[in-house]
């Protein structure tokens, strides 16, 4: 199966991965799978399969729910109902910093009961975090204001339309692959929102060389799970080997996605990109348009994932508390936000 | 290979296909025949009702390309809906493409063999393929259940459930299936069955 | 058992199952389910087949090849496929070799609005061999210049296969359509040279055959002479002329200007299609929704054939994928330590006996996922090697002891053996294979369309 065992407690797991091996989820799952194959000491063989080709991005929860995957990263955002607790880092202007979100959500999984009670139901345990940054626009024309966002098309994630409609801008859903091409024909005129590494990663900047901080802050983040009763499978040692994993993998993530991004930055702004972050004013007037309906939308996705209202505004409070505590503490500075102020 | 030509757009002056009498229509047809009758309406029937959702889906795509270029906003949940419906028209139309034999395959060898080790080989060939797509027909059923009551949607704002779609693909399963049994009983009994015999 | 002995136990199984007889995407979902049975046991192997043929199906970028299909099938029915054969006459008909050369033209000409080599090859397979039959070229070499041009002409967009390409691939499905256009146009061309140069060389000193006359259709349809001779006319074949040039000006030009994603293309090119089989002159005996409903049938049967494929391939490729065929081999690639344009080379060569075996779209299937790590590896365009490499499995098309456009119009003109046909096709499988080590060898043929697509601003 997904994790294998030799009879001699060696085990080969299979770690499936949507994108590709230099996206934050690759570099996460790198860093994760050598770690393990060190602490366990030889044991533990990891093999990665990225870009969704052994199951597509979508596929990787059943998946690794029924053992076809040992470890898979699965985005929130590919599951709005099933994950609808872990979907509680989309709370908009909540923070910037995906190294937040991280810590929060390592503490929720263990404290929160709805975010417990989630993965229990799936039948997963959920191991690490891997965040993406927080949300921008990407333009073809420079976005200065709200007014600039008027009759534009947009790449669309799960809530764009709710947050450009106020704007009079439109969504409209393409496929990853088909981004730079759509917006290069002038089929759409932007994706909204993105985070900077992905923008990268296509190349977007090519075609919409405008990367504008829009304030929701961070609006994904990706689970890294096995099977509970995979998990159970491994021998104790195994299991050790895992827990030390995941705590190097947490010590890790500050400092290297920090170094991520200035890498991403350097080479947005090396290929002519310009980024920038959105006036405060104009910050302010969207989320007084647009907060209420965003969380109203996050509230009707818990419902059809069969959670409470009550037991997701909890979940929220204890997100923001939490969100709230880490920014005061952790020394990662938003890698988006730095990329818009340092010098042009 | 054999591909069906007549269905490939053959004739370049567009000639009425020509209709093989059916056995069925007889008087002396058997209850095998008449099986094989009813099988092949409901495929063809299916057929239609596929080619019934590419239309609609043409004149969707269409509505939506002209409603953008009007400076109007893109269709909501077209493309989930669009991927949805994509499922159904493909497995609409799976066991009529065994009936007409349009899915590939090849008989450079079997047609080589003798006529009665040729039945017994399509014969053994078509029970296996039965078998395994029985198989897919109950796998794929039970994730559909499990879909349901997953109550599992597409992953963006526009909430088009999937179970449906995925009710379709063990139902497609199943009219391939049974094509598979259909070209058992003609191996066995020394006909082809579907567009070749 | 090793990973290697189960792969290699479960690509038998697959040959095994297409030689009796069994449809291919069916072969390679057994032979999927049997490798991963073998590999990570029932309970995994099962939990595939629960979920591949929904989730290798329910693709919106799939959604252009019913309507790539759909287009065709319209054109096909309405009749339009021999006004275009006529057109194209009416130019080059009276060149020596005028009528192979019209053959490869018209099926140019309607590659550029159907999907499906298959198709271009059973449009216009008895048109052709009748008209070159009675002009005195062999019925066997007749049907091999048809056959080549469906295999020739093939990477005119729209095409399936380049659609699946770029899917399997993950790459723009536009980019990939536009980088068709040339290699295709430029095949076409080179075939169309080669097959009147090798009829004035032919008929050296027998002047009274080095002319070919313009075809005559009526005789082939009494029954229906006055579409016939409507389809022949100056006036009908105008008007299919400019049919072929309308559909596809909309399909690629809505591409290329950015009007349209490819996917929408397909669906504008098939509604104008269906506009147009409303309003143009048809057979006597079919109304007009007769050939609209025959051809939604058609497509939906179609479909469903490629999908069988799809769903086939997803299954047979994640055994591969799970037993890490793709990177071993890339790595075993790399440890060759031979220069990158050699192992490219290598690997298109090693698709011809992958051709004997499989069609086109199986194997490009099967291959990608293979083929095109070690291409990015190397730091190569995909685009430019995709091409390549679906230009290798149009050749495949036509070589034994399985290519489906010999057997296709083997199947029309009952009048030709397959055998014969493909010793007639050999010289052009050479011809072939020249032309693709020419678009090796100036990749720009195929990168330059995508590269002026229009550009932002
Ligand atoms: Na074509
Ligand atoms: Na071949």
């Amino acid at each position: 199966g997904g994790g294998s065992g030799a009879g001699d407690g060696s085990v080969t797991i299979k770690l499936a991965i949507p994108t590709g091996p230099d996206a934050p989820i690759g570099q996460a799952a790198k860093f994760w799978a050598e770690t393990l194959e060190k602490e366990s000491g030889g044991r533990v063989r990891v093999d990665i399969f990225d870009s969704g080709s052994l199951v597509p991005g979508t596929e990787t929860l059943k998946a690794t729910r029924d053992g076809r995957v040992g470890l898979g990263i699965v985005p929130n955002a590919y599951h709005p109902e099933e994950l609808a607790a872990l979907s509680v880092v989309a709370t908009p202007y909540v923070t910037q910093k995906t190294v937040v979100d991280i810590a929060a959500l390592n503490e929720l999984a263990v404290s929160n009961k709805t975010l417990k009670a989630e993965f229990e139901e799936l039948g997963v345990k959920p191991l690490f975090f891997v965040g993406n940054g927080g949300a921008a626009a990407v333009t073809k024309a420079p976005i200065t204001s709200l007014a600039d966002f008027k009759g534009k098309r947009f790449r669309a994630l799960a809530t764009t339309d709710t947050m450009v409609k106020p704007l009079g801008a439109t969504g409209s859903f393409v496929e990853f692959a088909d981004v730079y091409e759509s917006i290069q024909r002038g089929v759409i005129d932007g994706a909204f929102p993105m985070d900077m590494g992905s923008a990268a990663s296509a190349s977007l900047n090519e075609v919409a060389p405008y990367l504008t901080v829009t304030g929701q802050g961070t609006y994904t983040v990706s689970v890294g799970i096995v099977a509970q009763r995979t998990y159970d499978s491994y021998p104790a040692a195994v299991k050790d080997a895992i827990e030390r994993t995941n705590q190097a993998y947490n010590a890790w993530v500050p400092t290297a996605f920090a170094e991520y991004e200035a890498k991403v930055c350097d080479k947005l702004r090396a290929a002519g990109a310009h980024v920038s972050v959105l006036p405060g004013d104009q910050s302010k007037e969207w989320q007084d348009k647009t907060e209420a309906k965003l969380n109203e939308l996050l509230l009707a996705a818990a419902a059809k994932g069969r959670i409470a209202a009550d037991d997701f505004k909890a979940l929220q409070d204890d997100y923001r508390k939490l969100a709230l505590k880490y920014e005061s503490t952790t020394k990662y500075e938003d890698g988006l936000t730095a990329c818009a102020t340092r010098a042009n | 290979m054999r591909t069906d030509t007549e269905r490939l757009g053959a004739d370049p002056h567009g000639s009425a296909p020509t209709e093989v009498p059916d056995p069925a229509s007889t008087p002396g047809g058997t209850v095998l025949d008449r099986l094989e009758t009813v099988t092949e309406t409901v495929a063809r029937f299916a057929a239609y009702l596929g080619g019934v959702g590419i239309a609609c889906l043409v004149l969707a795509t269409v509505t939506d390309v002209a409603r953008r270029a009007a400076g109007m906003t893109s269709i909501n949940g077209l493309v989930d809906l669009t991927e949805v419906a994509l499922v159904f028209v493909v497995y609409f139309g799976f066991a009529q493409a065994e009936v007409d034999k349009t899915h590939i395959r090849t008989s450079f060898l079997t047609e080589r063999l003798p006529d009665r080790v040729r039945r017994v080989v399509l014969a053994a060939v078509w029970a296996l393929a039965f078998a395994f797509l029985l198989w897919a027909v109950v796998r794929t059923g039970q994730s559909a259940a499990d879909s349901f009551h997953a109550g599992e949607s597409r992953a963006s704002q526009s909430g088009v459930p999937v179970w449906p779609a995925r009710v379709m693909v063990s139902l497609g399963l199943l009219g391939l299936a049974l094509q598979s049994l259909m070209n058992v009983i003609a191996a066995v009994r020394g006909r082809r069955s579907g567009g070749d015999r | 058992m090793s990973a290697g002995v189960i792969v290699i136990c479960a690509v038998a199984v697959l040959l095994l199952l297409i030689v009796v007889e069994v449809p291919v995407g069916l072969a390679l979902a057994v032979s999927g389910i049997f490798g991963s049975v073998l590999l990570e046991g029932w309970p995994v192997a099962s939990d595939v087949l629960s979920t591949t043929p929904y989730y290798a199906s329910a693709r919106y970028a799939l959604f252009v090849i019913p309507m790539f299909v759909l287009l065709g099938a319209l054109v096909a029915n309405a009749g339009i496929g021999a006004q275009i054969f006529t057109a194209v006459n009416k130019v080059v008909g009276r060149v020596p070799g005028g009528l192979p050369a019209t053959t490869v033209l018209a099926t140019a000409a309607f590659s550029g609005i159907s999907g499906s080599s298959a198709a271009d090859v059973a449009a216009f397979g008895r048109i052709s061999v009748q008209e070159m039959t009675r002009k005195g070229y062999s019925p066997n070499y007749a049907a091999a210049v048809v056959a080549a041009a469906g295999a020739f002409a093939a990477l005119i967009p729209p095409s399936i296969v380049l659609v699946v390409f770029a899917i399997t691939a993950d790459i723009s499905v536009g980019s990939m359509i536009l980088a068709g256009v040339l290699p295709g146009l430029f095949s076409a061309a080179v075939l169309a040279g080669y097959v009147v140069a090798r009829t004035i060389w032919s008929r050296r000193g027998s002047p009274a055959e080095a002319h070919d006359s313009p075809v005559d259709l009526t005789r082939d349809a009494p029954e229906d002479a006055e579409f016939a001779r409507y389809q022949q006319s100056r006036r009908g074949s105008l008007i299919g002329a400019l049919y072929a040039v309308l559909l596809f000006a909309i399909v690629i030009g809505g591409i290329q200007t950015g009007l349209f994603t490819s996917t929408e293309a397909g669906a504008v090119g098939a509604f104008a299609a269906l506009l147009l089989t409303l309003v143009v002159k048809r057979p006597k005996h079919l109304t007009r929704w007769a050939v609209v409903a025959r051809s939604l049938k058609e497509t939906s049967s179609i479909t469903s054939m490629v999908f069988l494929l799809l769903v086939g391939a997803a299954i047979f490729n994640y055994f591969l994928i799970s037993a890490r065929v793709p990177s071993d081999v890339a790595a075993w690639v790399a440890g060759l330590d031979l220069p990158a344009h050699i192992v490219l080379l290598l690997i298109l060569l090693l698709l011809l006996p992958l051709g004997t075996v499989l069609d086109g779209l199986s194997m490009v299937l099967v291959v990608t996922p293979i083929v095109v790590p070690i291409v990015n590896e190397l730091g190569f365009d995909p685009i430019w090697y995709g091409i390549l490499l679906i230009k290798m499995t149009e050749i495949a098309l036509i070589t034994p002891p399985v290519g489906i456009n010999v057997f296709v119009i083997a199947g029309i003109m009952k009048a030709t053996k397959v055998e014969q046909i493909f010793r007639s096709v050999f010289p052009f499988v050479l011809l072939d294979l020249a032309v693709t080590a020419v678009l090796f060898a100036f990749p720009s043929i195929i990168t330059w369309l995508p590269s002026i697509a229009t550009p932002a601003g």
